[in-house]
């Protein structure tokens, strides 16, 4: 960022120091965003924004205070960081123990998404052109009545600076595109949706060729899942594809094992968690076969930052390895609190004015040891269903109870896929469905996909994290029909 | 930011607009928020934001840009930057140019004592909730936020409208080993919150929840709390598109003007309500429910009158397509109530289960609105008129219209904290459908 930024950083660190802080950072964030939506022939929605702001985060009297401001000159800077002691202050007259920061190295540091393109360097006629193009040869199926796409685009210039010395930068560029068909018949309407994998790469990462390619197939699984058979309820053999799995991996083991949550930290908005400290590297969280990984160094990863905004650099460690409950997301405060000496790098902010929380890493199913493809998977299968896509999500506070639909459902008998299914959902409680799990496929089926929108925080706060897997089957699990 | 300093700012981004219609939003924000768990304050944060939201049209082909930049350069580069967007689009053929003044609603939901709480009163106040858990060896989370802020909105045919608004919201959460309750208190005058009074509801629910039994998934008689009902309204308002409804997309297709509830439910919106105050015109920041029109007032609509739907959401557009009355998206929403407490509803019921809130809920089915979620922070057993028991969590799959045709009373609203401004009663709503349970 300008030098002028990085001079009203300081002026930031001096004031809070002066005020009487024993610790402050400040981070000055540039946001830009781009979303374009197409429904069928017309632009429905086109929204370019870019903002610029800063918050004060400090520790007074053994307690947090944070302020944050979009007025950047500066006397707002010193009246802001001035602010936040006072709010620290105020905080240290309700507080059973001083907040602690686990030790991390001070750097002075830059990181940059690696990208061809620059997403805000392209031609919205470009982007609305190949939109447009889209619904177009979604709509030449008669049966799909909508046709919708998107693309988002966001640019954030990070200057991170603290009163332990680290001054760190970052630009962390993201792209994402998808579209869905919706056909429509008597009383019911199926949606077919075609989401690559959103990653933090540039405006290469749009490829028009592959999402052309996609559509006829997208429009024709459409009309096919509205007239698809019912699910049958009961117990069944799963195999889930990445994009479901993404989901699932998210809910029941990215925020069960964010440690502030399981600490008690969340309980007021998003819960807590079954995943204490106690059951670290006792706890069976899934069999053998599964493991994930928290990469935050993951190329092209939706949570690859480079460092954290405790200052804490990009890791990979195990959440769980083997079937065993190994790690936690932390951040430098929590960290401690179980006896950690260094923070895993999970502490995030979504905006300049949001103070950072911790976030769920980029988290992935590591892919299966042995060769095993998807037709492999199946090939095992009685009585089953394949599950491509997201669909409905929902999970209790403590991270156990979940149910999940999907986007297209696929009837397996006797070791083949036999015909589309609609209206399914499945239910589980974490550690029995992740224990049900007896294969996942090789790296080879491996794909990165990741989460745009989760939510956390009060106030709530939206981050984003990648989440890859290779397709994975679960034994004898709950299937309900989702359909009043 | 004062009205005259909002209003020079969007004559300046008007002025400097060449496209042939413009529209310009701006809105500000001053707000704070002090986060408590295991009886201590864990996070204190205050903001203070302002957006410019400028959006041009060149007949139907329009472009949007923001920013929070408002030197000169900042506003003209926002400007220029929403026509050159629009220049270089295509068409957006449900576009409609921008109103006229309208008159609008004198909503007064501005109190100069939320804008001016402080740090240290917030936690004046958690100190005091938390000493009361923590003496009974109780264990208190939460939060409590204040907002003091502005909507204003003008566009190229001289409309202009500026609404200042505060909030304050205090929710806790009380946990003994094995149970928790919960409790809210909600208004725009922050001399209205009391922590205290909420406390010592979620401490009464979290210790008469203890030892929670476990019960079978299945139908059962509920009752509803506000908070619990006023989720599932609020995710049903999404599915109330009359355009998606009209094209056979949502589940009220083909539902206008037919009975889709209890005669009890009458369902409206009126935002000049001094209970719960909402904004008099439209600013978009719904817009992924519904299209909106920037400056378009806020009608008095009744969605649901004695059970039957009277009308869904229109757009300005589909409104004009189809010559229905524009409704436009509520600012606030009034489930009207009854005149039986809580108390009351529960001593009619002979077996049930008493509903604290939801938690997670979602969509599964749109076309049935299947919405599935889990009870939270309060179940409890109801036999014999009276609560005997807390119960482990469940997790429901159920319509709201079943809900709604289902009720068999409605209890005494109030205002609650869940999505927009809202006054909800408890209901009593018969075969509510529970799927399966969970460890706690």
């Amino acid at each position: 960022m300008e030098k002028i930024i990085q001079d009203l950083a300081q002026e930031a660190l001096d004031a809070t120091l002066d005020a009487g802080a024993a610790y402050a950072d400040v981070r000055f964030l540039r946001m830009k965003r781009q979303n374009i939506q197409a429904e069928d022939q017309r632009v429905s929605g086109i929204n370019d924004s870019e903002e610029l702001g800063f918050g004060v985060r400090v520790i007074d009297k053994g307690a947090w205070g944070f302020a944050g401001s979009g007025v950047v000159t500066k006397d707002e800077v010193k009246k802001v960081a001035r602010q936040a002691v006072a709010i620290a202050k105020a905080s240290a007259t309700a507080m059973k123990k001083p907040v602690s920061l686990v030790p991390e190295p001070k750097r002075v540091a830059s990181f940059k998404t690696p990208y061809l393109v620059d997403p805000f360097t392209v031609g919205i006629d470009q982007k609305v052109g190949l939109l447009l193009e889209i619904n177009r040869e979604l709509l030449k199926n008669t049966g799909v009545k909508k046709a919708e796409g998107f693309m988002i685009f966001k640019k954030d210039e990070r200057l991170f600076a603290s009163s332990e010395g680290s001054l760190l930068e970052s630009e962390v560029v993201t792209s994402a595109v998808g579209y869905q068909a919706t056909a429509v018949g008597e009383g019911d309407a199926k949606v077919r949706t075609y989401y690559p994998p959103p990653m933090t790469k540039g405006y290469e990462h749009i490829n028009a060729q592959d999402l052309l390619a996609n559509a006829k197939r997208v429009a024709d699984q459409a009309v096919q899942h509205l007239h698809a058979k019912e699910c049958e309820e009961g117990k069944k053999t799963l195999i889930l594809d990445p994009q479901n799995l993404a989901l699932t991996i998210h809910e029941s083991v990215g925020h069960a094992t964010e440690l502030d949550r399981v600490l008690g930290y969340e309980e007021s908005l998003a819960g807590r968690s079954f995943a204490t400290p106690d059951l670290l590297n006792n706890l069976e969280y899934g069999s053998h076969e599964v493991s994930f990984v928290a990469d935050n160094t993951l190329a092209h990863g939706l949570a690859t930052h480079g460092f954290d905004d405790d200052g804490v650099e990009g890791q990979m460690w195990f959440i769980v390895n083997e079937g065993l409950f190994k790690g936690y997301s932390t951040s430098r405060e929590v960290a401690g609190e179980i006896g950690w000496k260094r923070s895993t790098g999970g502490c995030r902010a979504d905006h300049w004015g949001s103070i950072p929380i911790v976030r769920i890493p980029n988290l992935s199913l590591a892919p299966g040891k042995k060769p095993m493809s998807l037709d492999d998977l199946i090939h095992d299968v009685k009585d089953g269903i394949f599950i491509e896509g997201r669909g409905s999500f929902s999970i209790d506070q403590m991270r156990c109870n979940f149910q999940f639909g999907g986007n297209a459902f696929w009837e397996v008998k006797d070791g083949k896929i036999t015909q589309m299914l609609k209206n399914v959902t499945y239910q589980s409680m974490t550690t029995e469905f992740w224990n049900s799990c007896d294969a996942v496929a090789d790296e080879r089926f491996w794909v990165q996909d990741g989460i745009m929108n989760c939510g956390k925080g009060d106030p709530v706060q939206v981050s984003q994290m990648t989440h890859g897997a290779s397709p994975a089957r679960f034994r004898n699990i709950t299937v309900r029909r989702g359909r009043a | 930011m004062r009205k005259d300093d909002a209003q020079a700012i969007i004559a300046k981004a008007l002025a400097l607009a060449r496209a042939e219609h413009c529209e310009v939003t701006l809105t500000g924000e001053n707000s704070a928020s002090t986060r408590f768990s295991n009886n201590a304050i864990t996070q204190n944060i205050a903001k203070t934001n302002a957006g410019l939201t400028v959006l041009a049209a060149y007949g139907q082909t329009k472009g949007k840009a923001a920013t929070n930049d408002f030197s000169e350069e900042g506003i003209t580069s926002c400007v220029r930057r929403a026509e050159e967007i629009a220049r270089a689009s295509e068409p957006d053929t449900e576009y409609l140019p921008p109103v006229s003044q309208p008159s609008y609603k004198d909503v007064k939901a501005h109190f100069p004592a939320t804008e001016a709480a402080t740090p240290e009163e917030r936690a004046g106040a958690i100190r005091e909730a938390c000493t009361l858990c923590e003496k009974a060896g109780l264990n208190l989370a939460g939060s409590f936020a204040t907002e003091a802020g502005f909507a204003a909105v003008g566009n190229s045919r001289g409309l202009f409208g500026f609404w200042p608004y505060s909030d304050a919201r205090y929710i806790s959460t009380v946990l003994t080993g094995d149970s928790s309750g919960w409790a809210e208190s909600v208004s725009n005058d922050v001399t209205q919150v009391n922590p205290l009074t909420a406390t010592g509801i979620a401490k009464q629910k979290a210790e008469a929840a203890r030892n929670p039994m476990e019960v079978k998934p299945g139908k059962y008689t509920v009752i509803l709390e506000p908070a619990a009902a006023a989720e599932m309204i609020l995710f049903m308002l999404f599915s109330m598109d009359a355009k998606a409804a009209h094209e056979g997309r949502n589940g009220f297709a083909g539902k206008e003007n037919t009975p889709v509830a209890s005669p009890l439910i009458t369902l409206r919106n009126q935002a000049d309500h001094p209970c719960c105050p909402g904004a008099p015109f439209n600013i978009g920041n719904w817009e992924w429910v519904l299209p909106v029109t920037g400056g378009m007032p806020v009608p008095d609509v009744t969605w649901i009158e004695k059970g039957v739907l009277k009308t869904l959401m229109y757009s300005r557009f589909w409104a004009d397509k189809t010559g229905h009355a524009y409704t436009g998206m509520p600012s606030n929403l009034i489930l009207l109530g009854g005149d039986a407490s809580l108390e009351e509803l529960v001593a009619s019921v002979d077996d049930g289960l008493l509903v604290t809130r939801f938690w997670y809920i979602r969509y599964v089915d749109p076309m049935t609105m299947l919405f599935t979620g889990m009870t939270r922070d309060g179940l409890f057993r109801i036999e014999k008129g009276k609560v005997t028991h807390g119960v482990k969590n469940l997790r429901f799959n159920e319509s709201p219209l079943a809900m709604l045709r289902n009720t068999v009373k409605v209890g005494k609203a109030v205002r609650t904290g869940i999505g927009l401004p809202n006054l909800t009663p408890p209901l009593l709503v018969k075969d509510f459908t529970f799927t399966s349970g969970t460890s706690f």
